[in-house]
């Protein structure tokens, strides 16, 4: 019964050992024949007459590594005394369970036991069989169940350092690759901010090409009205005095009213050439016999066709005179008007310029009027987008204001017009649309009716050096590029595109940044 | 036959001053007409050929939507041989000038901003060599 406890707990192959000490003979072989028979002889039982030569039988048992469960000793003998053996014997083994067999009970000795060897329990003299026996087995299974929490300790404690050691390894290893990872991340930042910087360079050069062109149309303006203007004042001042020798008080009156009605708005050819038919048929209604130099004049003049008025001045024998002189004076004033809207166009694509290469502000946070932001931006590509590209604008009646960085805002309109006019390759609609119904953020639509995106590569276009143009062409940092100034607007792109329709990217923006 | 120059560039502004600059300059000898794009100046050709009226130079911009200056000019020596042809550009493509030298015959290829004495000279020069053509 008390077997099989025994035999599960012992797990190694051999019997456990009792050692018993008692100077008398009677009682050893007494210990030993009991306990033999209450462990069905499934136990080795060593015996010693005394305290010193149990401590010789101990040492040598314990050198030969075999494990001592249970010492039982008399506390009443020559030499050393029972609980002098088993303070020595705890010192040598100290897991043994010991137990004190005594006639009369000396509480000091059976104290000094209990302190010193760690007394598992005290028998009396004489003792009943089963009582022997099932505290001896009671205090094998405690030995076993002890070593066994002691072994499952240590071992726990070897893995546990084991453990630490190899968390500590680990974290080092990692903080190594941490180290070797964040060295890497600074390549690639410096290795990505040097590829945007070329990036930005290789911009600047289509964008100074695209600003020569925008810059050189108004000055080739300046240069010839101002050329104009000194050659022709002498003819005009001429021409003037000739006028007022030919005209009467009362023409001149007339004279000077009609100059007074040109009118300075650009007309389209087309609109010019039909301006010129109607004076045509007013000359032949009115009888007037003037020369078709004399229409292209009033044409050039932008007179309106009714001239009814004027008739006394059409209808002299000077006429074709007249209107020539009124035709040159006049462009004296429309060649000057000419140069202020020349100035002012190269004043405006310098602004652009100015405010898009950020030479003169740096990047600071600022209140920006969002459709002027845009507009710098399609100044600058005019003559890109020009080319067939009609572009349509949807901006809300009143001004759409926001927190931002005005140079940043406007990379992104221009990455995002560039990819579009890119895809479209420069044919097609372009659509710059803002939203304001939001109460918090603010909204651009940019919509080309390109090819489209197919689904497949949707969630890889914003991806730092992702491209579909040919090698050497594109970075395929634009879109990134956007994205980390979005981010830093805390606003948000979106996508919307279908094959073989076009392509609209939402840019969200917060409006205030406090 | 009435003969006319004929300028076309996208930018009206341009036009202008180019009709004011040759009117002073060339007088009252010769008609001038303008076109915002080449399309337009293909069919004002045709229209003006028609009425009568020939075409013996045309100014023309490199840079404009639709149909570029060298296209047009390939296009017009082919319908209307005999005309001095002159680009008149703020940007152009190397390639698409030599394009329209061996081409379209061009005679010149000027850029803006440009000089008026210069323009008129080239006008000149290449209307004498029209002459002497003929
Ligand atoms: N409007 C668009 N229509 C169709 N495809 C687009 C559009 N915008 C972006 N893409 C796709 O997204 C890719 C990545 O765009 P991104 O602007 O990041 O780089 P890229 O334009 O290729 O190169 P880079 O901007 O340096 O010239 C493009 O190559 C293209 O395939
Ligand atoms: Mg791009």
């Amino acid at each position: 019964m008390g077997l099989g406890i025994l035999i599960f707990i012992n797990m190694t192959s051999s019997k456990p050992l009792v050692l018993c000490v008692d100077d008398e003979p009677v009682i050893l072989s007494a210990l030993n024949n009991q306990l033999r028979r209450y462990f069905n002889n499934h136990l080795t039982i060593e015996t010693a007459s005394s305290g010193e030569e149990g401590i010789e039988i101990l040492d040598e048992l314990l050198s030969e590594g075999r494990d001592v469960e249970v010492i039982v000793s008399d506390q009443l003998m020559p030499g050393i005394k029972g609980d002098e053996f088993l303070t020595l014997s705890h010192e040598r083994a100290p897991r043994s369970l010991k137990i004190l067999l005594t006639g009369y009970a000396s509480l000091e000795s059976v104290g000094n036991a209990i302190n010193h060897a760690n007394l598992y329990r005290f028998i009396g003299k004489p003792w009943q069989e089963d009582d022997l026996g099932i505290t001896v087995r009671e205090a094998i299974n405690v030995y076993w169940r002890e070593k066994l929490i002691a072994e499952q300790n240590e071992t726990l404690k070897t893995l546990n350092h084991e453990l630490e050691q190899k968390v500590r390894e680990r974290t080092r290893e990692l903080l190594q690759k941490n180290e070797a990872l964040e060295e890497s991340i600074a390549v690639t930042v410096s290795t990505q901010r040097k590829l945007i910087q070329s990036e930005k360079m290789a911009a600047l050069g289509q964008l100074v090409a695209g600003v020569a062109h925008e810059v050189n149309t108004p000055l080739g303006v300046i240069k010839s009205s101002i050329g104009y203007m000194i050659k022709s004042y002498d003819h005009i001042l001429r021409d003037f005095t000739r006028i007022l020798r030919v005209l009467k008080a009362r023409e001149m009156v007339l004279f000077l009213r009609m100059i007074e009605l040109v009118n300075k708005e650009f007309l389209t050819t087309k609109e010019e050439r039909d301006l010129r038919q109607k004076y045509f048929g007013w000359f032949a209604e009115n009888g007037l016999h003037l020369s078709k130099i004399s229409a292209d004049c009033l044409v050039e003049m932008n007179l309106p066709a009714n001239l009814e008025k004027f008739l006394p001045l059409f209808r002299h024998e000077r006429a074709e005179f007249i209107i020539k002189a009124a035709h040159s004076i006049t462009m004296h004033e429309k060649n000057a008007g000419h140069i202020k809207l020349a100035a002012d166009k190269a004043d405006k694509i310098i602004f652009a310029l100015k405010s898009h290469s950020r030479m003169d502000q740096t990047d600071s946070i600022g209140r920006i009027d969002l459709a002027r932001n845009i507009e710098t931006v399609l100044i600058l590509y005019h003559n890109q987008v020009k080319q067939g590209v009609e572009v349509i604008k949807k901006y809300p009646a009143s001004v759409v204001q926001l927190d931002g960085y005005a140079d940043e805002l406007s990379q992104v309109w221009t990455n995002l017009i560039h990819n579009s006019l890119y895809a479209m390759q420069n044919k097609g609609k372009l659509t710059i649309e803002i939203i304001d119904s939001h109460p918090e953020e603010v909204q651009v639509n940019v919509t080309d009716n390109g090819p489209g995106i197919p689904d497949e590569i949707k969630d890889k276009i914003f991806n730092p050096f992702f491209t579909t143009k040919p090698v050497g062409e594109g970075s395929g940092l634009g879109l990134e590029i956007i994205s980390r100034i979005v981010e830093k607007h805390m606003g948000r792109i979106e996508l919307e595109s279908t094959v073989g329709v076009g392509t609209t990217f939402k840019v969200f923006l917060k409006r205030s940044h406090k | 036959m009435e003969k006319v120059i004929l300028c076309i560039d996208d930018e009206k502004i341009i036009l202008d001053s180019l009709r004011i600059q040759l009117r002073r300059e060339l007088g009252y000898q010769y008609g001038l007409e303008l076109a915002e794009n080449a399309e337009d100046g293909l069919a004002l050709m045709e229209e003006l050929t028609d009425s009568g009226v020939k075409v013996i130079v045309i100014v023309t911009d490199w840079l404009m939507p639709g149909m570029k200056g060298d296209e047009f000019l390939i296009k017009v020596h082919k319908r209307f041989p005999g005309i001095v042809k002159i680009m008149l550009s703020g940007f152009v493509d190397e390639a698409s000038v030599a394009r329209a030298y061996k081409e379209a015959n061009l005679f010149k290829c000027l850029r803006k901003p440009w000089e008026s004495e210069e323009l008129v000279r080239t006008i000149r020069e290449g209307l004498n060599q029209l002459d002497k053509q003929q």
